[in-house]
């Protein structure tokens, strides 16, 4: 376990101190801020007691349109760049299993990817309350809304952004997964074969319309359910597990080749 | 001395570099081939030329320059850095107009009608202005934040936002910085000003990006 908090802290510590992420997250989030704090008077919403869950749901939904691009772009080199700098020869001559630096390695990027997404969700939605624009509900309405769809976004992303980049050149890797995201999670399943709909869709569409209603004020009926909603959650648990034991046995036939 | 940089370009160019975009354009072609549908066609034609190629060049591009395990040599050589700027983004774009160009040859090939999108110079334009916009912004952003990964994710946030939020782009003023004007909405009445404005903003990048490179003590 001292091991597993040793990986974590020193990759979140160094995560955490990238120019390039916050870079990356301070435009997306002066984006973002302008647009939840000062909407266009179509697009302002009133949060009430009764549309709560719904608008705060919307909310991430409309953050995991571009937050896991940026995390999942940032995230590609964390693990490339132990094999590129020989750092992880180093590693495996200590008694780090290739597990635990897999585990550390994963939930330290995570941490530091998700982080200074909360601490801003929640000065923004201070924001919202401390201007009477919400009730005070929203900031835990916020934080649900946060772990229901947000985390599992970064999870996901991250998890092949780790493991990807050791089979091919990080550049192809980021080229195919910034077009992964739009085909497999905003393209209509009815204009082109894709992704988008079935359980593996990340965006988070599950967990709004099957946890939290759906769009606000939208007369079709909802197209998934809270089982849809766990469902898909659980298949994305899956596919997070599956990298992680595929990337274990890469790791492993790497050490026996060297 | 500074003959010697082009080859030197070839002698370390990165395979990638090529057969990705190879790999690109035989994915789309094989995916028409597959779904043989006149309307889809022109739709795979459009995403082809139009999102995929600027995509992958601006991608590229990020990585062209400051992803060098020589770098530290090459600027003690007596190399400009207009030459070394003008040499990484050209075989970049070079790549992505063959691969443009030979997917426009197979969709004709096959009946796709171009006419929506105007006239040839037209067609060349829809991919030609994307692709280099986006082939500065990489260089750009990588040369500015003395990172690839800082040129990356602009190019992909650009790339990805501007997609989300076409319909909007169109309408203000941010349309003049809408970079898939020319193959969404050819219609439009600024779609002139619009290409004028990217050209320019390419300029103004490169521009940028050449007076960041003489700097070269920020990237070593």
């Amino acid at each position: 376990m001292s091991r597993f908090i040793g990986v974590f802290r020193h990759e979140f510590n160094m995560s955490i101190r990238r120019s390039g992420m916050w870079i990356a997250y301070g435009l997306l989030f002066v984006f973002y801020t302008v647009t939840v704090l000062w909407p266009s008077p179509e697009e302002s919403n009133v949060f009430t007691d009764a549309t709560l869950w719904q608008l705060a749901g919307q909310l991430a939904y409309t953050f995991n349109l571009f937050l896991p691009v940026a995390a999942g772009i940032l995230a590609a080199d964390r693990m490339q760049r132990d094999f590129r700098g020989g750092v992880h020869e180093l590693q495996s001559s200590t008694p780090l299993s290739n597990l635990v630096y897999i585990l550390g390695k994963y939930f330290g990027v995570l941490a530091a990817s998700l982080a200074p997404v909360l601490v801003w969700i929640w000065v923004v939605t201070a924001c919202l309350v401390a201007t009477g624009n919400a009730p005070i509900n929203l900031m835990y309405a916020m934080t649900v809304t946060f772990f229901a769809m947000i985390v599992p976004a970064f999870a996901f992303v991250i998890a092949f952004s780790l493991a990807c980049p050791l089979i091919m050149p990080l550049r192809v890797y980021q080229i195919l997964f910034t077009g992964y995201w739009f085909w497999g999670n905003y393209i209509p399943p009815e204009i082109f074969p894709t992704l988008n709909g079935t359980l593996l869709t990340a965006g988070g569409m599950h967990a709004y319309q099957g946890y939290f209603g759906g769009f606000h004020g939208l007369q079709d009926p909802l197209t998934y359910t809270a089982t849809d909603a766990t469902l898909n959650l659980l298949v994305l648990g899956l596919c997070i597990a599956a990298v992680m034991t595929v990337l274990n046995y890469y790791l492993q036939w790497q050490s026996r080749r060297a | 001395m500074k003959r010697f940089s082009l080859k030197y370009t070839l002698l370390t160019y990165r395979l990638d570099q090529l057969w990705f975009p190879l790999a690109f354009l035989a994915f789309f072609i094989i995916l028409t081939l597959l779904l043989r549908n006149e309307v889809q066609n022109y739709d795979i034609a459009r995403a082809y030329v139009g999102f995929a190629v600027p995509l992958v060049g601006g991608f590229m591009a990020a990585y062209a320059i400051l992803d060098d395990p020589a770098l530290e040599l090459r600027f003690a050589t007596p190399i400009r850095a207009a030459q070394i700027l003008l040499e990484r983004t050209t075989l970049i774009f070079l790549i992505q107009a063959v691969c443009a160009n030979a997917f426009l040859l197979f969709s004709l090939i096959i009946g796709v009608d171009f006419s929506p999108l105007g006239n040839w110079v037209n067609v060349q334009l829809c991919w030609l202005l994307p692709t280099i916009t986006l082939i500065a912004l990489g260089t750009f952003g990588a040369l500015i934040g003395a990172q690839t990964m800082v040129g990356s994710f602009l190019v992909g946030l650009v790339w990805f936002v501007e997609l989300i939020v076409r319909d909007g782009m169109a309408v203000n003023n941010w349309k003049y910085a809408y970079i898939f004007m020319s193959i969404l909405s050819p219609e439009h009445p600024d779609l002139v000003s619009n290409q004028i404005a990217l050209f320019a903003l390419t300029i103004a990048f490169l521009f940028v990006a050449w007076a960041l490179l003489r700097k070269q003590e920020r990237y070593i």
